[in-house]
């Protein structure tokens, strides 16, 4: 099924030479964004399952296959999610390469067809944000009434969380040829203007949620991705927007509890290199000071506060 | 195998295919494919005794091929059996791919099956530079190649403006490299002397060379003539009254083409034209990450600062510049290259280097742009201008930082070379131009980080100042 999202190029003129020959659904709707469009098309789906696949990316025929195997295997109806491997296609050099959590993922599903339940194994939650390469039930669906924020860029990230907090059963499939597209010019994530605010609108929601439902488990993989997302976005905002991102970043911050914080602290030791541990508890410490906050105002900044720092600490280690 | 089976993905026009190679991992492949849509038969060519069996895979030898040789769409090899897929070329794949061992030479067979097949795909392994983050460096490097429209791969552009003297002996450098699908545009800028006989005596020997007559308008207009008639995927420019390596452009172009890199660029020497010396020039950054390729745009972007301008030493492909816009500026008299060079690098998201020397740049001759007077200097006022101009677009910090880098480096050296009056005048100009986007201590961190103390002196004199300009 192609939702057309308002296009102005000649997409429509594409889609409409494959239609003919395929079995293949056209939808045109005005610009509503990813979210929009996606919800578009789950309004219309009338099979067991949905996945969602970017434009610029591409699935094997074998991916299709290799689920609907393991789906009968598993009396159908019980599974509300798959969760599959990418590998990340770039496009620069033309290379492919595992996808970024592969070693996390085969440690949770040492074979395809592995069943999960999340609500017993938090270290699900630790996977890549990324939508496409979830299938979701639709009856699931349909039970928690999931549908995608609209209009915000980043709208993969709460769901994230949302469906695996719902999600009972969930099967793993690992690498089958779903490629991911990285670093071709149009992508979202490639942006640098004010689409990076939306992340404060994503943060929100999921900070709401986890508190809402005060759920222990979730306060390290959410702290850690926003973390995550928060370096990653204060590096790409560009010179008009990345000092409004920084005092804004500094507020969500300031204002969690500090068991988030212990949290963090507390998984980063269990579960991440020793690099991107103190990466994260550098950048917590720091966005939470507004006196220290303004080392993102610049990259200048950061990047000579790094270098005294690792240099401060590597000194502080040979004494040690 | 991995890169090999997501490219085999994207194709879905194949029916029979060769497969050449000995590895476990290999015969897995047969299997894979037989899978995939639309593939109707497999040849499986190994030298030891096979043990693959399936009624869709025939087991060959390359000596005594099945009948349909000539309907093979594909051929796919192995490490190891590169030697085995030189000597089929009357099969005439349309697609020919294969992966390779770290040191096996990949161009040759390129060079071979670029006349024959449509699409090339060669995988290679890759020598990593000790200490190098792996994720950042990448595990190969791919060739992919599809037939173009043209039979241009690369097209060296040469503005000419009275020249005849140093034209044969350039011209001659160029035409060492014999591979037949670069081409020569000589753009004869109105030159008044015998440079256009010169090169049209050339051209009845060599098929390659193309003349471009224009009226006089100045070397950025004859480049961008150049580069608007240019066929090539890829782009050079040569000074007529340098020379060249014989195998400059065909070690910058072998290296570009493995792992589709934006930018390649080597070394150069400086040529003496009184003494006959040459010397390298070294304070020009040849080393890692760039001599393995780099795909990191902020180590690319830092070649604006620890290069040398001479854009002459490198190859660009044609689809950033088009795609950039990125035009030599024909408003400047002169140094148009300082600006070309630093928007296309602002650009590039690649880069490779081959590290040795390769290019001579003739030093001493008469009427030379680097050998003019102060006069000239002024120019660069103007260059900054549109540098300004380009780098805003952008609203990246880092890239308005390494401007002012460039800035401090050219002003520097311009204010070293002038002498009497109109110094004063440029090192007001210099003043105004170097506070224009970035504050004094700002500036003070970036010589530090990039250019050294040497620069620390003039520049704090220039900023605490006292007087205005009269």
């Amino acid at each position: 099924m192609i939702v057309n999202d308002g296009s102005d190029d000649d997409t429509e003129e594409i889609c409409k030479r494959y239609i003919k020959e395929n079995k293949i659904d056209y939808i045109y709707q005005e610009n509503r964004g990813l979210g929009g469009a996606r919800n578009r098309g789950m309004d219309l789906v009338d099979t067991p399952y949905v996945s969602f696949l970017d434009s610029d990316d591409w699935l094997m025929p074998e991916y299709v296959e290799k689920l609907a195997y393991h789906l009968k295997r598993h009396k159908e109806e019980k599974i509300e999610m798959i969760m599959t491997l990418p590998q990340i296609f770039h496009e620069g050099s033309k290379i492919v390469k595992d996808w970024y959590d592969k070693p996390l993922f085969e440690s949770i599903f040492p074979e395809d067809g592995v069943i999960v339940n999340p609500q017993e194994n938090a270290d699900i939650y630790r996977f890549e944000v990324n939508q496409c390469r979830k299938v979701l039930q639709m009856k699931f669906i349909n039970r928690i009434h999931f549908r995608f924020r609209e209009r915000v860029k980043w709208e993969d990230v709460y769901p994230h969380f949302y469906l695996l907090s719902k999600c009972c059963v969930c099967m793993g499939i690992g690498e089958t040829g779903f490629y991911y597209r990285i670093g071709s010019h149009t992508q979202i994530t490639s942006l640098r203007g004010k689409e990076r605010m939306d992340i404060l609108v994503v943060f929100e929601d999921l900070l709401q949620y986890i508190f809402s439902e005060n759920r222990k488990a979730l306060y390290f993989p959410v702290m850690r991705v926003m973390v995550r997302f928060s370096i990653w976005c204060i590096r790409m905002a560009d010179t008009d927007n990345r000092k409004n991102l920084v005092d804004k970043l500094h507020l969500v911050f300031k204002r969690l509890p500090k068991e988030c914080i212990t949290a963090l602290k507390k998984g980063v030791k269990e579960c991440c290199g020793r690099a991107d541990a103190r990466q994260y508890l550098l950048f917590i410490t720091a966005i939470r000071r507004k006196p220290l906050s303004f080392v993102f105002y610049d990259y200048l900044w950061q990047e000579m506060g790094e270098k005294t720092i690792k240099k401060l600490l590597g000194a502080g280690e040979r004494v040690a | 195998m991995l890169q090999i089976k997501s490219y085999l993905s994207k194709i879905y026009d194949i029916k029979s295919v060769l497969l050449i190679g000995r590895t476990k991992e290999f015969q897995e492949l047969a299997f894979w494919l037989l899978r995939k849509k639309g593939i109707e038969k497999i040849h499986y060519c190994s030298q030891e005794e096979n043990n693959i069996c399936s009624d869709l895979i025939e087991p060959c030898t390359l000596k005594y091929m099945p009948h349909s040789r000539k309907q093979i769409d594909a051929v796919i090899f192995d490490r190891g059996c590169r030697e085995m897929a030189i000597d089929i070329q009357e099969i005439a794949p349309r697609f020919f791919i294969g992966r390779l061992d770290k040191e096996e030479e990949y161009f040759d067979l390129w060079e071979q099956y670029r006349q024959i097949s449509d699409f090339i795909y060669l995988e290679r392994e890759k020598t990593i530079w000790p200490g190098a983050n792996r994720e950042d460096a990448g595990s190969c490097e791919i060739l992919e190649w599809q037939r173009g429209e043209e039979d241009v791969e690369l097209s060296v552009i040469l503005p000419v403006y009275n020249v005849e003297a140093y034209l044969p002996e350039c011209i001659e450098s160029l035409l060492k490299w014999k591979a037949p699908y670069v081409e020569y545009l000589f753009v004869n800028d109105g030159s008044v002397d015998g440079s256009a006989d010169v090169i049209g005596r050339y051209m009845e020997q060599d098929r390659r060379i193309h003349l471009i007559d224009k009226k006089n308008g100045g070397c950025a207009s004859a480049r961008n003539r150049g580069i608007a008639q240019a066929k090539g995927r890829y782009l050079g420019f040569v000074d007529p009254d340098d020379f060249i390596e014989g195998s400059m452009f065909y070690q910058l172009f072998r290296r570009i083409i493995l792992g589709n890199y934006d930018l390649a660029y080597c070394g150069y020497k400086e040529y003496y034209e009184q003494s006959g010396n040459t010397e390298k020039i070294l304070n020009d950054c040849l080393k890692e990450p760039y001599d393995s390729g780099t795909y990191r745009q902020d180590k690319v972007q830092k070649l604006a600062v620890n290069t040398r301008v001479a854009i002459w030493r490198c190859i660009y492909k044609k689809d950033v510049i088009d795609h950039h816009q990125i035009r030599f500026h024909e408003d400047l008299k002169r140094f148009d290259d300082l600006p070309f060079r630093v928007e296309y690098i602002f650009a590039a998201k690649s880069a490779v280097c081959v590290p040795e020397y390769l290019y001579y740049y003739r030093l001493g001759r008469k009427g030379q742009d680097v050998a003019c007077s102060d006069e000239g200097f002024f120019v660069h006022f103007s260059i900054f201008e549109h540098l300004d101009k380009y780098v805003e677009k952008f609203k990246d910090k880092a890239k308005t930082d390494l401007l002012q880098v460039i800035k401090i480096q050219t002003h520097g050296f311009a204010l070293s070379k002038m002498k009497g009056k109109r110094k004063w005048e440029y090192w007001y100009r210099a003043r105004q131009d170097l506070n224009k986007n970035t504050g004094y201590f700002r500036t003070l961190c970036l010589i530090m980080m990039y250019t050294g103390k040497g620069n620390l002196g003039w520049y704090t004199g220039m900023k605490l100042w006292p007087f205005k300009r009269n």
